[in-house]
C-alpha cells in the first residue's frame, strides 16, 4: 500500500476531497494546475450564514461582477459559499426589472461607458478599471466597457454584466425598499413573494431569454472560450430553474413599449419590462349626488365621500378590459375610496392579492384643468336613466335588456359589459351622442361599463356593480295564460293547470325593473323607450299600441326596436311617436309584425310574472274572432305557436300547450261561469245568446241546452258605433263639460288619421273611465246621466242605440233563421253582453244599462221583432258583463266547462246573410248563407233592403230619444252603394282572404255612417254652445 | 543572474524574513545577489518592520569589511530606498474615496455622476470610506483597485531601482509571496505579477522569471466585536475558497512561471490587530516554506511549459513536522550550522571578547590571540565593536526567529530546534532570548534535532578546533576569518 503524506495545506474535507495525492514528503512535488480548483473545492469551510457573509477575496477592481458570476454558475453552497445567496440576489434583480412597470418599481438605467484611456477626461476610477477590464462575454458586441447602472429610486443597485446579465451591488441594503421579497440586506429569491399571475409572467418574459443561445461569443484563450461555453450551459441552467420556480408561463403578458434603455444585444432581452396592466382609469368620475347608483353596489368608503364640500357617488375606476382578471362578484370589497387631503385615493385588490392605489386629485376651481394623462377627479352633474328588466335571475331565464338614455346630455354613456346579443342604439341628432340604448344580453348584467365624453369622443370612466339578484327557486307550478288581444285593449287572465278548482285572475305586470340610477323626471321616458316604470302594477287590460323607437327601424324584435306602449298618461299620449293601433285587424304585413313582437313582449312579460310565482309550465291560449279570414286564423296560430316556443327558449319555462278558441266561445264560457252570475249555468240550459263587442268586432255565440247552435263574429262593434260617430264631431263633447285641451286632443288625433285617433280616444275614455277625480272633466263617463238627457246628448244616444240595435235586430235574425233551419226552440234566449264595446250600453241608459230596464225592453223587443219569436219580455234576460272586456281571456283559461261545441262548428266561417241580395241575376232570401265562395263570385244588394227596412220601424218602433230615424231615398241610395261598393270590392278577393260580413251588418253600417255625417252637419246647431 | 524576492503584505514581509535568514546560512543558490522589496500599504506594520531589521542587521554584518568572509551571510542582498512601496506615500491616512475622487465624482457632471454610481456598485460605503493606511483590510478588491493604478515600475522607487536592476539582468528570477487570504497580499499577487509580466516579459534577450508562494491560510485571530473594516479570520478559508477559484477560472496564476501552494491545518492563533506596529505576528514556519519556496525556484526557474507549474509539498505525518519534511535537502544542516554559530558566539564567544576587552587576560582564549590579538584587532576600537555588535545583532535575531519557527507549530510535534536551549517566556508569553550566561551549552550539539547524538562535546571540540585553526581562516575581513572559522566549526 502506498504511503499516505499530509499535503501542507489548510483542513480539508473528509469527503469528496479533490486533492490530489502527493508521492513524497519534503519535496517540492508538481501537481496539475486545476488543484487550485481542487483545493478550492476540498477546503473544510463552515458554510456561514450567507445573510452576514462579506465575501471580498477576489484581487480586481471587478471583483464584484466576477464573485457574482462564480458564485451564480457554482453547483451549490459548497461549490460556492455564496451561490445561495447570489442566486437569490439574481432572481430577485431580474424580477425587479421584469416587474418595473407592473409594481411602479422606482427603476431606471444609465449607460456607463468606459471611453479610452487616453480619454484626459475619463475619472480616474474609470481608468483603472479600464485598464483591468474582464475580456468574456456571452455575445461578442457585449463588453464591459459598455455597462448599464441599475437604479432603484436614482441609487445604484446593480449593473448589467456581459456574463450573469444582472449583478447586484455590493451593498444597496439603504436604497431598496418596499419590495417584498428585500430582506433589508439583499434581494432574495422572488418566487415565495410573487402572485401567481406574476409568476406566469416572469416566466414569459424570461422566454426571451432564448434569444441568448443563438448570440456569438468572442473567441478568447482556450481557457476563457471554455468558461464562456461553461457560463452559457449553467445561464440556461439558472434561467430553466427559474422558469419552473415560477410556475408555467400560464399567460402572455404584454410588454412594454418603453425600454429599460438597455439596448446592447445582450441585454436588449431584458430590456423591456411586463407591462403595467392598468387596473384603473385615468380619472375619476364622481356624480355630484351622495346615492346617484341607488340600483348599484356601494364599495367601500372610508369616512364620507365628498368633492369641494359635497357629497358624491363615485363611478368605480376600473377598466372594463381588465375585469376578466377580476373577481366580478366581488369587487365592491376590493375597491376602496378614501378622502385624502389633495382628492380621493382608490385602492384595488386584485385577486393575487396585490394592492393597486391611486390618488385622484381633485380639480381646483379657477384652475386650468390638469393634463391628459395627470390623474384627477371629474364632477358629473347628472345620471343617465339606466334601468335593467328583469330584476330577477333564475335558471335558464336567458334574456335581459338594459336600457339606457343620457337625460339630456350627450356626455354620459353607459351599457352593459360584456357579449350582448343585440343592441340597439338611437344616436342623437348631432349622430355623435348617444340617446338611447337597449341592450340585450343572455345574462344578468353585473356591470355596467360607464363612458364619459369630455371632448371629442366617448372615454371609458369605469363600471357599476349591479348585484346580482339572488336566482329564483325552481317552482312546480303550472298555468294556464289566456291572452285575449283586442283590437283596442289586450286582457291577460291565468289559473293553476294544475287546480282547475283555483280561482282565475287578470294578471298584473308588476315592474321588475332594476333602478340602477337615480335619473329623476327622465325616468319617465321608458314609457316610451322600454318598459312601464310605474311602481303600482300594469293593469289590464291595457290599450293594445304598439311603439316603434326608430322610424324605420329594420328588423323588428321586441324591446330593442319597438314595444306595447303602456299609457302614462292620455294627455302625454300624443308626444309618443310612432305608435301604431289596428294590430289585429290591419291587412298590412308590417301591422302583422307589429302583432307578432307586441306578442312576443306580452309574452315575456307573462313569463316574468310566471318565474317569480314559481310557475314553471305555461300552456297558452288565445283567442280569435271569427271575422278573421281562413288566412287570417292559420297566420295567427302560426304566430302564436313561434312566440310560445321563443319564449319557452329563452325563459327557461317548460313548453306547454298553445291553445286557440273563437273570441265568441271564450266570451260565452265567461258568461257560463260563476264570475258572471250564479244562474248563468241554468240559463245556458235554456238559452243564450253571448255577445262580446270589441272594438272592431262582436262576437256572437248562440246556445241551447248548452250546446253550441251558431257563432259568429260582426265587425260592428266599439269603433263603429262609438268612436266613429264621436269623431265626427269631438267638439260636441263641451256638451259633457269635456275640457278643452282634451277635445284639442281628440281632434289633433283625428287629423293624423284614424288609427291616431282610435288610439287616442281608446287612451282618454279609459282615464275617464278609471278615473278617480271628481271635478275635472275627466270623469264625464261616469256621470253620464247628467248629460244624457240634454237634446243634443240624445241624438248623439240615438245613433249609438242605432248600432247596438241594429247589432240585436241581426242576432234575431240568426234566431229566427235557426229555429227555422235547426233544431232550435223557438223561445228567446237570455242575452249577455260583454266586452269592452259593452259599456257604450250605458249611453242608453242614462249611464246604467243594468238598472235600466226600458232600455232593456226596448232592445228586447228588438230581437223579438227580427226573431218573430213571441217570447215574454220578461222571461229572458239581457245583461252586460260584470268585467267588460275580460270575458275573453277569462274565458280562454276555463279549460273545463259545460258547454258542448265542437271543431266542426269552430271551423264554420259561414255567415248568415240577413238581407236579401243577387247572386247570378236571381234574387236570394236574406236566410242564405254567406261563404267566401258566393261572394266572391259576386253578389249585389236587392233595392228594397228588406231587412233594413224592418229594423228601422222596430228602431223607431221602440221610441229610443232623439227622434225617428228616417230611411229616405237619400238613405236607401247611399246604403245601397255603399253595399254595392263594398261586395264589389269582395270578388276581388281570393276566397281565404275574404273576412266576410253579412249583407244586413254592411248595410247597418251604411245607415250608420249617412246618420252619423247627418248628425255632424247639422252639430252647430245641436251644440249647446251655451252650457 | 540575480534573484528578486518581493514580499507582498505581512505574510509576504514575513517570507523575506526567513529568506533573509535562510540567505544567511548560505543556501541562496550560487551565491547570487538578493534584491527585496517589501509591498505593503501598512509601512508601520510590525511584520514589515521586524523583516526590515533583519535586513539590516543581515546587511550589516553583510557589508561590514571586517566581517567579510565567504561562508556565513555571504549572500549580497540588495534592498532600494525606500526598502518598501507603498500606494499612500503622501497621504497620511488615505481612503479609497480620496484616492479616487469619490465625492469630487458624485458632485460634478453626469459621466462623473455615473462613474460614482459605478463606484458604488464595485465598492460599498464601508470600502469606499474605510482609511487604508493599515493596508486594505482584507479586501483585496480595494488594494487591486490602488495597486493597478500606483504602481509605477520605471518611475517611482522601489520599482525605479528595481526595474533598472532586472532591466540590467539577464536572467532574472523574480520571486513573490503574500497570503491568499488577506488584503494586501491577495491583492498585489497577482496585480503586481502582471504589472512585472506587462513590463518585461515577452522582451527580446530578456529572460524573466516570475514565481510565487500563494500562501493559503495557516493562521488566526480571534474576532472582535467592531463593526471596522478588517480582515475577518473566520472568513478566511471562505475567501480562500473563492479566491482559488477565481484563479484557477481566469488563470490568474497564469502569469506566473512557478506557482507554490501551501498552507496549514492548525492554523495557529495570532495577536488580533488591525495592521500597524501592533500586527507583529510571530515567525512561522510557513513562512519558511515560502522562502524554500523561493530558493527552489531560484535554483530550478521556470520549465519549458506554457503557463505556471504547481507544486505542492507535503509532510510525512499530520501533525509533525521534521527537518525531512521540509523541500530542501540542505536546510537541516544549513541551519545545524548557523544556529550553532551563532549560538556558540552570543554564549561563548561573544561573551569571552567583551571579557578580554574589560580585563584582559586574554591568554584564556588561545583563539583569540591567533585571530585578534596577532592581527592586531584591538577590541576598544569602535569599528571593531560594531563590527562584533553586527554580528551580535544578527545571531541573536536568527536565533529568536528560529526559537518562533519552532514554536509557531503549536501544539504540533516539531522536531527542528530545541529552542528551549537559548530561549526563555516573557511575561507575555513570547519568546525571549536568556541571558547568555543562561544558554544550555550542554545542549549545544543537539541544538538541531538529527537523531544522532555526538559522543564528543562540540563546544570543546569547537573551541578546540579555533585553537588548531592558528588564526588562519577564510575571510578578508580581519574578523571575518575568525567567524568563517568559527561557522565552518559548527557543522
Amino acid at each position: 500500500m502506498q504511503q499516505r503524506y499530509y499535503p501542507l495545506l489548510p483542513s480539508l474535507k473528509e469527503k469528496d476531497n479533490a486533492v490530489a495525492a502527493l508521492r513524497k514528503h519534503g519535496t517540492w512535488e508538481r501537481v496539475e494546475p486545476n488543484q487550485l480548483d481542487n483545493i478550492s473545492r476540498s477546503l473544510k469551510v463552515t458554510t456561514a450564514d450567507a445573510r452576514f457573509t462579506d465575501i471580498d477575496s477576489i484581487p480586481s477592481m471587478w471583483a464584484r461582477p466576477l464573485l457574482f458570476e462564480m458564485a451564480l454558475y457554482a453547483q451549490d453552497d459548497t461549490d460556492h459559499p455564496m451561490h445561495t445567496r447570489i442566486l437569490g440576489e439574481w432572481r430577485g434583480l431580474l424580477a425587479l426589472l421584469a416587474l418595473k412597470e407592473r409594481r411602479d418599481f422606482p427603476l431606471k438605467t444609465e449607460l456607463n461607458q468606459i471611453s479610452d484611456v487616453n480619454d484626459s477626461e475619463l475619472p480616474e476610477f474609470l481608468k483603472a478599471l479600464r485598464k483591468l477590464l474582464p475580456e468574456h462575454t456571452l455575445e461578442e458586441s457585449t463588453t464591459w466597457d459598455k455597462l448599464h447602472l441599475i437604479l432603484f429610486d436614482g441609487n445604484p443597485i446593480g449593473i448589467t454584466s456581459p456574463t450573469t446579465l444582472v449583478c447586484t451591488s455590493i451593498d444597496y441594503a439603504d436604497y431598496i425598499s418596499d419590495v417584498p421579497w428585500f430582506n433589508g440586506q439583499f434581494l432574495c429569491d422572488p418566487v415565495p413573494h410573487l402572485h401567481p399571475e406574476e409568476k406566469a409572467s416572469i416566466a414569459s418574459w424570461l422566454g426571451k431569454f432564448d434569444q441568448i443561445n443563438q448570440f456569438t461569443p468572442p473567441i478568447l484563450n482556450q481557457k476563457l472560450n471554455e468558461r464562456i461555453k461553461f457560463i452559457k450551459e449553467r445561464l440556461n441552467e439558472r434561467i430553466s430553474n427559474f422558469k419552473t420556480d415560477l410556475g408555467e408561463a400560464t399567460n402572455q403578458p404584454e410588454f412594454s413599449d418603453i425600454s429599460l434603455g438597455m439596448n446592447q444585444k445582450l441585454f436588449a432581452v431584458m430590456n423591456y419590462p411586463i407591462t403595467q396592466k392598468e387596473f384603473l382609469t385615468k380619472k375619476l368620475f364622481v356624480i355630484k349626488d351622495p346615492d346617484a347608483f341607488r340600483g348599484s353596489l356601494q364599495p367601500k368608503i372610508n369616512g364620507d365621500l365628498s368633492v369641494k364640500g359635497k357629497r358624491v357617488t363615485p363611478i368605480l375606476p376600473i377598466k372594463s378590459e381588465m375585469l376578466s382578471e377580476l373577481n366580478i362578484r366581488d369587487l365592491n370589497k376590493q375597491i376602496t375610496f378614501e378622502r385624502t387631503e389633495k382628492g380621493i385615493k382608490v385602492t384595488l385588490r386584485i385577486p393575487s392579492g396585490l394592492e393597486i392605489t391611486q390618488e385622484y386629485v381633485e380639480r381646483q376651481e379657477g384652475v386650468e384643468p390638469l393634463s391628459a394623462a395627470s390623474r384627477e377627479i371629474v364632477e358629473v352633474d347628472e345620471v343617465p336613466v339606466l334601468e335593467i328588466w328583469p330584476n330577477f335571475r333564475k335558471s335558464d331565464w336567458q334574456v335581459y335588456y338594459t336600457y339606457f338614455t343620457n337625460a339630456d346630455q350627450d356626455t354620459f354613456y353607459a351599457a352593459p359589459y360584456g357579449p350582448y346579443d343585440s343592441q340597439q342604439t338611437v344616436h342623437d341628432t348631432s349622430n355623435i351622442g348617444i340617446q338611447k340604448e337597449i341592450t340585450k344580453t343572455s345574462h344578468f348584467p353585473e356591470v355596467i361599463v360607464c363612458k364619459y365624453k369630455d371632448t371629442s369622443d366617448y372615454e371609458e370612466v369605469g363600471i357599476l356593480l349591479i348585484p346580482a339578484p339572488a336566482p329564483l327557486p325552481d317552482g312546480a307550478g303550472a298555468w294556464n295564460i289566456g291572452i285575449d288581444f283586442g283590437t283596442s285593449g289586450t286582457t291577460v287572465y291565468r289559473n293553476d293547470i294544475q287546480d282547475q278548482q283555483s280561482a282565475s285572475y287578470a294578471i298584473e305586470f308588476v315592474n321588475h325593473l332594476l333602478q340602477v340610477t337615480e335619473s329623476g323626471v327622465y325616468r319617465e321616458r321608458l314609457y316610451d323607450d322600454f318598459f312601464s316604470p310605474k311602481h303600482e302594477p300594469e293593469q289590464t287590460p291595457f290599450l293594445s299600441l304598439f311603439q316603434y323607437f326608430l322610424e324605420n327601424p329594420g328588423t323588428l324584435e321586441p324591446l330593442l326596436n319597438g314595444h306595447i306602449h303602456f299609457v302614462s298618461n292620455y294627455q302625454a299620449f300624443p308626444t309618443a311617436q310612432q305608435i301604431f293601433t289596428d294590430l289585429k285587424w290591419s291587412p298590412q304585413a308590417d301591422d302583422r309584425i307589429r302583432a307578432r313582437v307586441f306578442l312576443e313582449q306580452l309574452c315575456l312579460q307573462c313569463a316574468a310574472e310566471a318565474a317569480t310565482e314559481g310557475v314553471r309550465k305555461i300552456n297558452w291560449q288565445f283567442s280569435y274572432p271569427i271575422a278573421f279570414s281562413e288566412d287570417d286564423i292559420g297566420g295567427f296560430r302560426q304566430i302564436w305557436q313561434r312566440i310560445a316556443e321563443m319564449c319557452s327558449k329563452v325563459t327557461g319555462l317548460q313548453p306547454g300547450e298553445v291553445i286557440s278558441e273563437p273570441e265568441s266561445i271564450t266570451a260565452a264560457k265567461f258568461f257560463a261561469s260563476t264570475r258572471q252570475s250564479k244562474d248563468a249555468t241554468g240559463a245556458f240550459a235554456t238559452g243564450a245568446v253571448c255577445i262580446d263587442i270589441g272594438g272592431e268586432t262582436s262576437d256572437i255565440s248562440i246556445w241551447q241546452y248548452n250546446k253550441l247552435h251558431w257563432q259568429t263574429s260582426l265587425r260592428l262593434a266599439g269603433r263603429r258605433v262609438f268612436l266613429d260617430i264621436l269623431r265626427e264631431n269631438p267638439e260636441f263633447l263641451k256638451n259633457f263639460d269635456v275640457n278643452r285641451t282634451d277635445i284639442d286632443l281628440l281632434k289633433n288625433a283625428s287629423k293624423k288619421g284614424t288609427s291616431d285617433f282610435y288610439a287616442q280616444a281608446d287612451a282618454w275614455i279609459a282615464e275617464s273611465i278609471n278615473s278617480r277625480t271628481q271635478n275635472d272633466g275627466q270623469n264625464w263617463w261616469q256621470h253620464l246621466e247628467i248629460y244624457t238627457a240634454e237634446p243634443p246628448v240624445k241624438r248623439f244616444v240615438q245613433l249609438i242605440a242605432l248600432g247596438i240595435s241594429g247589432l240585436l235586430y241581426y242576432i234575431g235574425l240568426i234566431l229566427k233563421r235557426l229555429s227555422q233551419t235547426e233544431n232550435f226552440e223557438r223561445r228567446m234566449p237570455s242575452v249577455y253582453i260583454g266586452g269592452n264595446g259593452a259599456r257604450i250600453l250605458h249611453w242608453l241608459a242614462n249611464g246604467k244599462f243594468e238598472s235600466d230596464e226600458i232600455s232593456k225592453k226596448r232592445l228586447k223587443q228588438i230581437l223579438l221583432d227580427a226573431s218573430g219569436f213571441d217570447t215574454d219580455l220578461n222571461r229572458f234576460d239581457l245583461e252586460i258583463s260584470k268585467s267588460p272586456k275580460e270575458e275573453a281571456a277569462y274565458g280562454l283559461v276555463q279549460i273545463e266547462t259545460f258547454l258542448d261545441w265542437n271543431q266542426d262548428q269552430l271551423d264554420k266561417t259561414d255567415v248568415l246573410a240577413g238581407e236579401t241580395f243577387i247572386e247570378n241575376g236571381e234574387e236570394r232570401e236574406w236566410t242564405e248563407i254567406l261563404t267566401p265562395d258566393r261572394l266572391s263570385s259576386g253578389v249585389r244588394p236587392t233595392e228594397k233592403l228588406e231587412k233594413i227596412g224592418h229594423f228601422v220601424e222596430s228602431f223607431n218602433r221602440n221610441g229610443w230619444s232623439g227622434g225617428k230615424i228616417t230611411l229616405d231615398q237619400k238613405t236607401h241610395n247611399f246604403i245601397l252603394q255603399q253595399l254595392s261598393n263594398k261586395l264589389s270590392t269582395s270578388t276581388k278577393d281570393t276566397p281565404d282572404n275574404l273576412r266576410i260580413e253579412p249583407m244586413f251588418i254592411l248595410a247597418l253600417k251604411s245607415l250608420l255612417k249617412w246618420k252619423t255625417e247627418q248628425w255632424s252637419s247639422q252639430k252647430q246647431s245641436m251644440d249647446i254652445s251655451t252650457r | 543572474m540575480g534573484y528578486y524576492a518581493i514580499g507582498i503584505g505581512g505574510t509576504g514581509a514575513k517570507y523575506i524574513e526567513s529568506l533573509i535568514h535562510l540567505a544567511a546560512a548560505g543556501m541562496i543558490p550560487d551565491d547570487n545577489d538578493l534584491y527585496i522589496l517589501f509591498v505593503d500599504p501598512d509601512t508601520a506594520n510590525g511584520c514589515l518592520e521586524r523583516s526590515v531589521v533583519t535586513l539590516n542587521r543581515y546587511q550589516n554584518f553583510n557589508k561590514n569589511d571586517q566581517l567579510k568572509q565567504k561562508s556565513v551571510l555571504r549572500t549580497k542582498i540588495l534592498s532600494a530606498d525606500p526598502i518598501f512601496w507603498t500606494p499612500f506615500k503622501d497621504q497620511a491616512r488615505p481612503r479609497l474615496s480620496d484616492f479616487f475622487d469619490y465625492y469630487g465624482l458624485s458632485g460634478s457632471g453626469d459621466k462623473n455622476r455615473v462613474a460614482a454610481h459605478l463606484f458604488d456598485v464595485l465598492y460599498s460605503n464601508t470600502e469606499r470610506s474605510a482609511t487604508l493606511d493599515k493596508g486594505f483590510r482584507g479586501h483585496p478588491s480595494i488594494g487591486a483597485s490602488v495597486m493597478a493604478q500606483t504602481v509605477a515600475l520605471e518611475d517611482d522607487e522601489p520599482w525605479a531601482t528595481f526595474g533598472a536592476l532586472i532591466a540590467k539582468d539577464t536572467d532574472p528570477k523574480v520571486f513573490l509571496a503574500g497570503s491568499i487570504f488577506g488584503g494586501t497580499g491577495a491583492s498585489g499577487f497577482p496585480t503586481i505579477a502582471q504589472l512585472l509580466k506587462n513590463q518585461f516579459k515577452g522582451h527580446r534577450d530578456k529572460n524573466v522569471q516570475i514565481g510565487g508562494a500563494l500562501v493559503l491560510p495557516y493562521f488566526t485571530f480571534n474576532a472582535d466585536a467592531d463593526e471596522e473594516l478588517k480582515a475577518k479570520a473566520e472568513h478566511f478559508l471562505m475567501n480562500t475558497q473563492a479566491s482559488l477559484k477565481f484563479y484557477h477560472l481566469w488563470n490568474k496564476t497564469g502569469i506566473y512561471d512557478a506557482i507554490y501552494l501551501f498552507g496549514d491545518e492548525s492554523r495557529v492563533e495570532v495577536e488580533n490587530a488591525l495592521g500597524g506596529p501592533k500586527q507583529r505576528n510571530v515567525p512561522h514556519f510557513i513562512e519558511l516554506y515560502a522562502a524554500l519556496a523561493a530558493i527552489d525556484f531560484f535554483l530550478k526557474g521556470a520549465g519549458s511549459d506554457d503557463g505556471a507549474q504547481y507544486f505542492m509539498t507535503a509532510r510525512e505525518k499530520n501533525n509533525q513536522l521534521e527537518w525531512t519534511d521540509l523541500p530542501n535537502s540542505q536546510i537541516q544542516s544549513k541551519i545545524r550550522q548557523l544556529v550553532r554559530f551563532a549560538f556558540a558566539y552570543l554564549s561563548i564567544y561573544q561573551p569571552m571578547l567583551e571579557d578580554i576587552r574589560q580585563n584582559g587576560k586574554s591568554y584564556r582564549a588561545p583563539w583569540y590571540v591567533d585571530f585578534f590579538k596577532r592581527n592586531r584587532i584591538s577590541l576598544n576600537d569602535d569599528k571593531t565593536q560594531l563590527a562584533l555588535k553586527n554580528v551580535q545583532d544578527y545571531c541573536q535575531d536568527f536565533l529568536l526567529w528560529l526559537a518562533n519557527i519552532q514554536n509557531s507549530v503549536g501544539d504540533q510535534q516539531v522536531g527542528l530546534v530545541k529552542y528551549d536551549a537559548y530561549t526563555q517566556r516573557s511575561d507575555g508569553d513570547h519568546l525571549e532570548l536568556k541571558p547568555v550566561d543562561h544558554f544550555d551549552l550542554q545542549r549545544f550539539g543537539n541544538l538541531v534535532s538529527s537523531g544522532i547524538s555526538e559522543s564528543v562535546n562540540p563546544v570543546n571540540r569547537l573551541s578546540e578546533n579555533l585553537c588548531l585553526a592558528k588564526g588562519k581562516g577564510d575571510g578578508t575581513g580581519l574578523i571575518g576569518r575568525f567567524l568563517n572559522t568559527l561557522y565552518e566549526n559548527c557543522k
